[in-house]
């Protein structure tokens, strides 16, 4: 069974069977290992891509489902070389610890800010629940998400 | 993925479509919506079904209407649209609190009301919990045609249900009074609730509850209605340390379940708090109204 969906702009087509994870193709098929594969219940948002503009975790989407899709993965969220206000505020504040939440964090806090351009810490915090960090770096990374705000001149 | 098999993903257009496809046995299709719990089966050790019968385009299960006496959700009203579709509507805060609770905000996106009552296997269903307390009903198409009856019943007889029924969507009447929802988890979010306690009543202006109904789901396998506890405190005036005794007293209804996140007896053991928290919190609800 073919099935052709977007993935970071490109076309791309999937032969294979269509219970497959999106997970799954993302990282055998496409090499894209950004989202990683740690839970597999949608509960520590490692594999957290942009699915037709939604954070949705990549494990629990089955690829036949997602014929004519547009998918994001962290590879494809910024230019080559750029980051974009999520993924450079916590380069600048240095919150990065093992690396293996950020990927998923980083896709769902990007999706989070274009509907909130100026949140609370509890909104932060209530938008990161379904993004588990084994490093416990929570408060670091709050730290980071809510500086966003600052740098852009919408908190006093 | 899986090399050697070969599955299937099957789209219906239509009611009738998918009813029409479910009959046919050889097929052996699974109906899937938001897919959260058939893409775990490996998880539980059960073998992926060996194909999907896509919902996503069936019109007839989508919507969500509210109107004067009744609201109509459609069963692939997922739980995060649920929780804005009931934003300003402080009767059912109870509902739109497990609607935008439960599981985590990417599942959330994910899981349908549908796939929150028709899953079985799943003991911890927050929607389905709170729908119990709002007297809900679901209405099932399959190929002998259309009926309704009342959710309470739907669960306790999933397990014997036809094959090619699916459920359409789930009324609810309009009712007076405020719900509440509350649930304990081992983390304080992004968890399933070791117990949960829905809860609707009308509170008097001398703080008499009437129309009390309470729901109970995760401590046992399927949620239900605590009817000697609505019993006991109908027409009682609220005091939360009373009801907490008397749901302590009553708690012996119970059989709670054992699993990994906890054993049945401290699911049992932390009902009378969640019911005092729950009926509390609809009188805060009141009077702050």
């Amino acid at each position: 069974m073919a099935i052709r969906l977007t993935i970071n702009g490109e076309k791309q087509v999937f032969h294979g069977d269509p219970r497959t994870s999106l997970l799954e193709v993302l990282r055998d098929t496409f090499r894209l290992t950004g989202a990683k594969d740690v839970c597999g219940e949608g509960f520590c948002g490692t594999c957290n891509v942009h699915i037709n503009g939604e954070a949705l975790p990549a494990c629990l989407r089955p690829i036949g489902m997602l014929e004519g899709a547009e998918v994001t993965t962290i590879e494809g969220l910024s230019p080559m070389g750029t980051f974009n206000a999520v993924q450079a505020a916590l380069e600048k504040h240095d919150v990065v610890q093992c690396g293996m939440c950020f990927p998923g964090l980083v896709m769902t806090m990007s999706k989070f800010f274009e509907t909130n351009s100026n949140p609370s810490r509890a909104e932060i915090k209530s938008a990161m629940t379904g993004n588990l960090c084994r490093c416990t770096g929570y408060e670091l990374i709050v730290d980071a998400l809510a500086s966003i705000a600052h740098e852009r001149g919408l908190v006093q | 993925m899986r090399e050697e098999e070969t599955g299937e993903v099957y789209f219906a257009n239509s009611l009738d479509e998918a009813i029409s496809i479910l009959s046919d046995r050889e097929r052996s299709l699974v109906p899937i919506a938001g897919g959260t719990w058939l893409m775990r089966s490996e998880k539980r050790k059960e073998a992926l079904a060996p194909g999907f019968l896509a919902l996503s385009n069936v019109s007839e299960l989508r919507g969500f209407h509210m109107e004067s006496n009744q609201i109509s959700i459609g069963a692939l009203t997922t739980h995060h649209d649920l929780g804005v579709a009931l934003e300003g509507s402080p009767e059912l805060f109870g509902l739109a609190d497990a609607a935008r609770i439960s599981a985590t905000p990417g599942v959330r996106r994910l899981a349908t009301v549908g796939g929150n009552i028709c899953t079985d296997g799943f003991h911890s269903p927050d929607i389905a919990t709170a729908l119990l307390a709002l007297d809900a009903q679901v209405e099932v198409a399959g190929a002998s045609g259309t009926s309704s009856l009342p959710l309470s019943e739907y669960l306790n007889s999933r397990k014997e249900r036809p094959l090619d029924e699916i459920l359409v969507r789930v009324m609810l009447p309009r009712m007076a009074g405020a719900t509440s929802h509350v649930r304990l988890t081992m983390k304080s979010s992004g968890d399933y609730p070791v117990a949960i306690v829905s809860v609707g009543a009308v509170i008097s202006s001398t703080s008499v509850l009437t129309d009390l109904r309470v729901a109970i789901g995760s401590v046992e396998e399927t949620p239900r209605r605590w009817t000697a506890l609505e019993d006991a405190l109908e027409g009682q005036v609220f005091r939360p340390e009373e009801c907490k005794s008397q749901a302590r007293d009553l708690s012996v209804d119970f059989n709670g379940r054992d699993a990994v996140d906890a054993p049945g007896s401290y699911r049992v053991s932390v009902l009378p708090h969640l019911v005092q928290s729950a009926l509390a919190s609809i009188f805060n609800q009141k009077r702050g109204g």
